[in-house]
């Protein structure tokens, strides 16, 4: 399998009055021509910020200062804003959260459309294109709904139109920022489905981000799970699920209720995220980690591989099975 | 719950509708203006001491059956019966002695605080209005509430930007048991928190109700969440109501062909790679329009003709799991 996107060390930071934070820390990862690549973490974890960062959608002061993102062989780090426009849309295109605030409300849907099409495209093939798309999608009549303005289109219309609209120059990346967070479970069933019909029809590589456990479960084959803008655990789905390495993502994993219900109560991760302002000196996690002990906190913790793939940024993960089984024994006793 | 025991709280075909806002030229050619139909008959009991959860999809009345039960609206048609008395059509005056029985809490607790009192100011203020303490104890009662809901003692001078989505969540929780109600509703709380913060508040609502023996409904989108916390389940959809049993009945043997639906959509880490057809094709129709016969026919797997012309009735099908739909009306 070819690599398409490659990040090696992005670092990106935002100037305070006072300080400087870094909402992304030194990330890597690849993602593979044809395959699902999941981001998990909480709200300012730095998953979203990666993704705009890739993208160089960041709003000021925010800005990138170090690594190499490499797209397709090229490395596009190293692009001026115009060589960059022509990678924008065509060869990496993204999908947001809330398609409510991301589709223009006095612009007609079909406008909306047309506006990301090849400008050499004649008006005609524009509009067959894009009900084309619109087919595509899963919008019935299309031709009328073109004419519509987005407050016309429930929630999960506008977000089958955001995708119409970022599929609109075959991208061979997609970048799904919690694409179906805003919308209703049998809904958020139908655009996980289609994704991945559409990702498989076009072989598209999609980097998909997340604070659902399961919807990432569900849809991607590699996944990283990130904290206080690092990436803390990284592996195949299966591996991460049956052999988590990383106290945060085993707290994710547990504080998640289920269908089928285990126990009655859930075991949810004390404390509170930290404050990017004031981070601790080591391990980021360790004043919430069960485990943790001096060790972890004196010095950064780096990341390493602990199996063929697997990547944790843990001291104790060798020992991470024996450490569930025992607290899970306690927590039954 | 022995069947002879007087439930907490008796809903009798409550129905809400709201008038849509018409435009000048249709009002004055005299058009009647268009209903949405936001409660359609809606019959539950919420049982003294238990939590009952409450799923749907938006646009399926929960909020709006929620808001009728604490009387934020008053109700079109049917009856409201707390402790047998109907409060329903109660005039505000009335009213006063059971908003301190019953008590909310919001899905947003960004928007549910008001950011220029401090945490403690406004715990106080719920207390003087209800005069639940005399003046010299309204101090030691705030931070007594602010320790059990997990709140630090110092948070009763901040405000709510100095706290985090949590905490606030917390606060709020703290408000609302400040006049120690007997019936507290919680609207969506988790929804607009992180994971770990979420199974936070889960437990503490949980042993809430248990510790002061509240009786709650949960309202939630989240089947996972709805799963854990409650032992009685109502399904609601386009503002009726399609299922009700027990917890575990229901989430092993669900009834209807909307709830299966549900909860096959729901992404768990159970049934990983499955990539399958989506559960429930279309949308939630808009409520101005409810279609003769059954709500749900128009997505239902397994609509029949009959589905267009009679509406379900609920049956109860085994002991305790009642449902709205002609597959099981013989």
């Amino acid at each position: 399998m070819k690599e398409l996107l490659s990040i090696k060390d992005l670092v990106t930071e935002i100037p305070l009055r006072d300080t400087v934070v870094y909402p992304v820390d030194h990330v890597s990862f690849s993602v593979n021509e044809g395959e699902a690549f999941g981001i998990v973490g909480e709200s300012g974890s730095g998953k979203s910020m990666t993704c705009r960062s890739i993208l160089r959608l960041l709003q000021p002061p925010a800005h990138v200062t170090h690594g190499e993102i490499v797209y397709d062989g090229k490395r596009i780090s190293d692009y001026t804003e115009n060589e960059f426009a022509a990678v924008r849309g065509k060869g990496i295109s993204m999908v947001f959260q809330d398609p409510m605030t991301s589709l223009n409300p006095v612009l007609r849907i079909g406008e909306q459309i047309f506006e990301a099409f090849d400008a050499s495209l004649t008006k005609q093939q524009r509009q067959e294109q894009a009900v084309e798309l619109l087919k595509q999608v899963g919008i019935s009549s299309a031709e009328e709904r073109l004419k519509e303005y987005p407050h016309q289109f429930s929630g999960g219309m506008r977000q089958r139109a955001m995708i119409a609209i970022t599929l609109a120059r075959n991208p061979r990346l997609l970048l799904a920022d919690e694409p179906t967070t805003a919308l209703d479970v049998t809904i958020q069933d139908q655009i996980l489905t289609l994704l991945k019909k559409l990702q498989r029809e076009r072989n598209m590589g999609v980097v998909f981000v997340s604070h659902d456990l399961g919807v990432v479960a569900r849809f991607c084959e590699r996944m990283a799970v990130m904290y206080a803008g690092q990436i803390v655990e990284m592996s195949s789905v299966e591996e991460i699920f049956s052999n988590p390495q990383h106290p945060y993502t085993i707290g994710l994993m547990n504080s998640m209720p289920s269908l089928q219900k285990v126990s009655e109560w859930l075991v949810p991760i004390s404390g509170m995220p930290p404050d990017l302002r004031a981070l601790p000196q080591g391990c980021r996690f360790a004043p919430r980690c069960p485990w943790a002990s001096s060790e972890c906190e004196k010095a950064p913790i780096a990341i390493s591989e602990t199996a063929p793939g697997h990547f944790s940024r843990c001291l104790k993960a060798a020992e991470m099975k024996k450490l569930v089984s025992d607290a899970k024994n306690e927590r039954h006793e | 719950m022995s069947p002879n025991e007087e439930p907490l709280l008796r809903v009798e075909s409550l129905s809400k509708n709201f008038v849509k806002s018409q435009n000048w030229m249709d009002a004055l050619v005299g058009k009647k203006p268009k209903m949405l139909h936001a409660l359609n008959q809606v019959s539950l009991t919420i049982p003294a001491g238990q939590t009952v959860g409450l799923v749907g999809e938006s646009g399926s009345g929960k909020s709006t059956l929620a808001r009728c039960l604490i009387r934020l609206y008053r109700p079109d048609e049917g009856r409201i019966l707390y402790r047998g008395v109907d409060i329903a059509q109660l005039p505000e005056k009335q009213l006063q002695e059971y908003r301190c029985k019953m008590q909310m809490v919001f899905q947003d607790p960004y928007s549910s605080l008001n950011p220029r009192l401090t945490i403690g100011g406004m715990i106080e203020e719920v207390i003087q209005v209800h005069n639940i303490r005399p003046a010299n104890e309204r101090k030691d009662y705030t931070a007594s509430l602010l320790q059990r809901v997990g709140l630090p003692p110092d948070a009763m001078k901040r405000k709510p930007v100095a706290l985090s989505g949590g905490q606030r969540q917390r606060a709020v929780i703290a408000r609302a048991l400040a006049v120690n109600p007997e019936f507290l509703i919680a609207d969506e709380p988790v929804s607009a928190l992180d994971v770990s913060i979420q199974a936070q508040i889960i437990n503490l609502l949980h042993e809430l109700q248990q510790d002061l023996n509240l009786t709650m409904l949960f309202i939630s989108h989240d089947l996972r969440v709805v799963r854990h916390i409650s032992s009685k389940i109502v399904v609601m959809y386009l503002g009726k109501v399609l299922e009700v049993g027990n917890a575990n009945d229901l989430y092993l043997e669900p009834l209807h062909p909307y709830t299966k639906a549900l909860l096959q959509a729901v992404p768990t880490l159970e049934n990983v790679k499955s990539v399958k057809e989506a559960a429930l094709q279309g949308e939630t129709p808009d409520a101005y329009e409810v279609p003769v016969g059954c709500c749900f026919q128009n997505r239902c797997p397994n609509v029949m003709p009959i589905c267009s012309q009679i509406e379900p009735k609920m049956i109860e099908h085994s002991p305790d799991h009642f449902t709205a739909c002609h597959l099981f009306s013989s």
